[in-house]
């Protein structure tokens, strides 16, 4: 398969200059090496019985359409986007299509198989679409030539090529072997996707009677069960615990130190019969920590103070995030015949089998990766800390171990959206435009933590968002102050875009009242790109921007571009009593190019859209001497079934590539409803949680 | 006896009595999951705050991480692989409600004990009864319209 020019996701405008400034305490921030956009490499392989167009497409001559693909299901309905696409490009029948199991030794796969950065559809969608082109092509060139017929003439429909005009129709099956000795043609003419159908979902079955096996339900002979009692504190160090209680309890087989390094803390980890053998053990381990002496638990004054000298006109604040995935972090790990063995709920499988071999020490090629559906992910699981440690226990135990996390393990050991300041500024001419605009982040770089370094010095992750802008302002800079604080950031669904857009978008609001300009007309006037203009403006149609809001409501706006996609979201709220507030509804305006399964890009929409409503009015992860406060649900509440919104969620398709969806709905709800409290109230609320 | 010492208990799931043994204290959804290998019924929090893992008691929806091993007595355990037949679960797959599909199990079991109950549930019933549960995903809105379906066929 020819490579391909990925098309570049065009989000707006550089800031006419962007640069970091150093305000760590020990750390100097090295430069270079920018994660470029690969295309993956797909093998060619030469067709002989199967036909295997591409390495991922092989067409069997029973009729079988066997299709591997390689990235993580965690709710975003990848596997069904992929193969709807291969459904519609190839003209086969949907029952024909089977799925294969993930590959199992992700180091011999030809790509990095990692799923995150709403980057599945985005740049994988033309690969399954050129390799189901080419078969089609072959396929219907072997018909029409035994036909004598013009292959342009024919038709795909079922698994079949049809001639509607001389009557012919043959299915693929008996096509197989003569398409087989026909070249592959380099650049096939694709269908367009503009009438795509909606395709049943198969993992609906599953997912609604119990059975499907998420990593948490792994189950294998003789296996055990661990549980691990962890620093609460990043840099703590285990001093001491009690081993003889906790060992004497019925079912607990070992109490072992897990010495913390690769990124996971130092802890107590209890193997036993039954998980909750090993919680009880747990509880009478005591285990005593030396903690360093953290001053740092007022993370926004720790970044006001980073932040430096310089004007501002407005400051925001946003705290750190949990992912909180329903299903909490776990992994089973078995060391068989000298096979490792790891059933890992991961979004980065390659990165898993990797770390497993330096953890155990065994060659890539003795180390098998079990792929699971996830239970929620949200970035959470780009870091694999939980097969560590389930790999750690798994090499000195002659038993299958089940390492699972509860939620208080889950909400105080895990990896956090760095809390961020952004400090902005911008002067006006007379008409109301921008003239001046200056933008400030200063929070940690998640890259930076994890030991990545940039092109000319530039954290581009952390800045997504704020550069590109979205708006056209001739005299821009936005500057990233990096800060090193000892909390762990990781990325979370929607990564940099989930505070900077809630700056921008903000800002944008409060630029437009200081122009007393309506905010969709002032945005507007700095709005060039025509995809988001045609966003903005249908939004404002839908949710009837110009007429006035019922008695006691307002609504708010906020939009923008995220991961390619271009969005409009117009909230209506009313805050029945003071304290309280009520988001009624949502309408949110989509165009995110091309669109190959219209439901499950709406789903995801309005459920990004829900769990940025979590994070607006609730999320917050807060710190006492360093260690975190919140526990479980009741302290990091999550949007319930009676507070969630009414949802209108439009989408504008395109034959543009694909933008991202997976993370789109989520960052532009909170500006939109502190956008709406503000028309409603007249108080500028500059800091997350709005209800906090 | 003590909650440290393991027992024998017997106790009536999806229709059969079965020996298990546990610690007075271990909660019932793990005996589910891990003694009976019913491995629908999700943790999600263990605190009951999520509801993962819903089951019925007698026909009413709890949180089974909220019960002991010794409080379940006789009472009659349905868990999502004993629902049997009904609208709900179909309901769920017309509406694609599922995305990850964790919290699933529990939102199906609390929304069948409702329709059992109350076959014509108004919106705010509807709220009512599925407000415990926790979807991280956000399918909230297609799971009132999956309910609304199934109390409509």
């Amino acid at each position: 398969m020819p490579l391909r020019n990925l098309s570049t996701h065009q989000e707006g405008y550089q800031a006419g200059r962007v640069h970091m400034i150093e305000a760590t305490r020990r750390d100097i921030l090295a430069g270079l090496g920018a994660s470029a956009l690969v295309l993956p490499f797909v093998t060619l392989e030469r067709p002989s019985a199967p036909f295997r167009p591409s390495g991922w497409i092989a067409i069997f001559t029973d009729g079988r359409i066997e299709v591997i693909i390689d990235k993580a299901d965690m709710g975003q309905a990848i596997h069904h986007g992929f193969k709807s696409i291969i459904a519609h490009e190839l003209g086969a029948a949907w029952a024909d299509i089977k799925l294969q199991a993930l590959p199992q030794s992700p180091h011999k796969w030809h790509r990095r198989m990692h799923t995150g950065g709403s980057r599945s559809i985005r740049e994988s969608a033309i690969i399954w679409q050129t390799a189901a082109a080419q078969a089609r092509h072959m396929l219907t060139l072997a018909a029409a030539r035994q036909w004598d017929v013009n292959p342009n003439d024919c038709t795909m429909q079922d698994s079949m090529v049809i001639h509607e005009e001389a009557g012919h129709r043959l299915p693929f099956k008996k096509l197989v072997e003569s398409a087989a000795r026909l070249s592959i043609p380099n650049d096939p003419k694709l269908r367009g996707v503009t009438n795509i159908k909606t395709y049943p979902r198969e993992d609906l079955q599953a997912k609604v009677s119990g059975g499907i096996t998420y990593g948490i339900d792994v189950d294998l002979p003789n296996m055990r069960y661990a549980v691990i009692a962890r620093s609460p504190h990043p840099e703590g160090r285990l001093a001491g615990f009690d081993k003889g209680a906790a060992m004497m309890l019925a079912g607990v087989e070992d109490i072992v130190e897990v010495h913390g390094k690769h990124g996971v803390r130092p802890g107590v980890a209890v193997i036993a019969q039954s998980f909750w053998a090993a919680i009880k053990a747990r509880r009478i381990l005591n285990p005593k920590w030396d903690n360093p002496h953290t001053t740092d638990d007022d993370v926004e004054a720790a970044l006001i103070q980073a932040a430096g000298q310089g004007a501002f006109q407005a400051r925001y604040f946003v705290p750190y995030l949990a992912h909180a995935p329903l299903e909490p972090m776990n992994c089973t790990a078995w060391l068989k015949a000298g096979i490792l063995h790891i059933w890992a709920p991961t979004q980065t499988h390659t990165d898993a089998q990797k770390i497993a071999a330096r953890i155990s020490g065994l060659a890539l090629d003795n180390i098998v990766v079990h792929a699971l559906p996830l239970g929620g992910a949200f970035g959470r699981r780009l870091v694999n800390d939980y097969v560590i440690e389930a790999v750690t226990l798994a090499m000195r135990s002659p038993h299958p171990i089940k390492l699972i996390w509860t939620r208080e393990d889950d909400m105080a050991m895990g990896l956090y959206r760095p809390a961020a300041l952004g400090q902005m500024s911008a002067t006006l001419t007379p008409n109301g435009q921008i003239q001046k605009w200056r933008a400030r982040l200063v929070a940690q770089s998640v890259p930076k933590y994890q030991g990545r370094t940039f092109e000319n010095g530039i954290d581009h992750i952390s800045l997504r968002g704020l550069d590109p802008l979205p708006y056209k302002i001739e005299n821009a800079e936005t500057a990233h102050v990096v800060v090193d604080l000892p909390t762990p950031p990781h990325y979370w669904r929607s990564v940099a875009y989930s505070h900077n857009c809630f700056f921008i978008e903000s800002f944008m609001d409060e630029l437009a009242h200081k122009a007393g300009m309506d905010p969709l007309a002032f945005r507007l006037q700095h709005i060039k790109d025509q995809r988001l203009r045609t966003v903005a403006l249908k939004a404002a149609e839908h949710a009837r921007w110009t007429s006035p809001a019922a008695d006691g409501h307002a609504r708010g706006l906020a939009l923008g571009f995220v991961f390619g996609t271009a969005l409009a979201q117009i909230v209506e709220i009313s805050t029945p009593s003071g304290g309280e507030i009520h988001v009624h509804k949502v309408t949110s305006v989509v165009g995110c190019g091309q669109v190959f399964s219209k439901d499950d890009v709406k789903a995801q929409i309005e459920g990004g859209a829900i769990f940025g409503l979590t994070a607006a009015l609730y999320g917050r992860i807060d710190l006492d001497k360093g260690e975190v406060v919140q526990s479980n649900f009741y302290d990091y509440p999550l949007l319930r079934f009676s507070e969630t919104p009414e949802f209108e969620t439009i989408l504008i398709p395109s034959d543009a590539a694909p933008g991202g969806i997976g993370e789109v709905g989520t960052p532009l709800i909170a500006p939109a409803v502190a956008n709406a409290l503000f028309k409603l109230t007249g108080q500028r609320v500059r800091k997350l949680p709005l209800l906090g | 006896m003590t909650d440290d010492t393991l027992n024998a208990f017997t106790i009536a799931v999806n229709g059969k009595r079965v020996q298990v043994t546990a610690f007075p204290d271990t909660p019932l959804l793990w005996v589910i999951r891990d003694e009976l290998g019913l491995k629908g019924t999700k943790y999600g929090c263990g605190a009951g705050l999520c509801r993962a893992c819903t089951i019925h008691i007698d026909g009413v929806a709890a949180a089974s991480c909220q019960i002991r091993m010794d409080e379940v007595g006789t009472s009659e355990i349905i868990t999502i692989e004993g629902l049997g037949p009904n609208k709900v679960q179909q309901a769920w797959v017309d509406e694609r409600v599922p995305q990850c599909g964790y919290c699933q199990s529990g939102q199906i079991m609390t929304a069948a004990a409702l329709l059992r109950g109350n076959p014509h549930p108004s919106d705010e019933d509807i709220s009512a009864a599925m407000d415990p549960n926790l979807c991280r995903c956000g399918t909230y809105p297609r799971i009132k319209k999956a309910i609304k379906r199934a109390a409509s066929t």
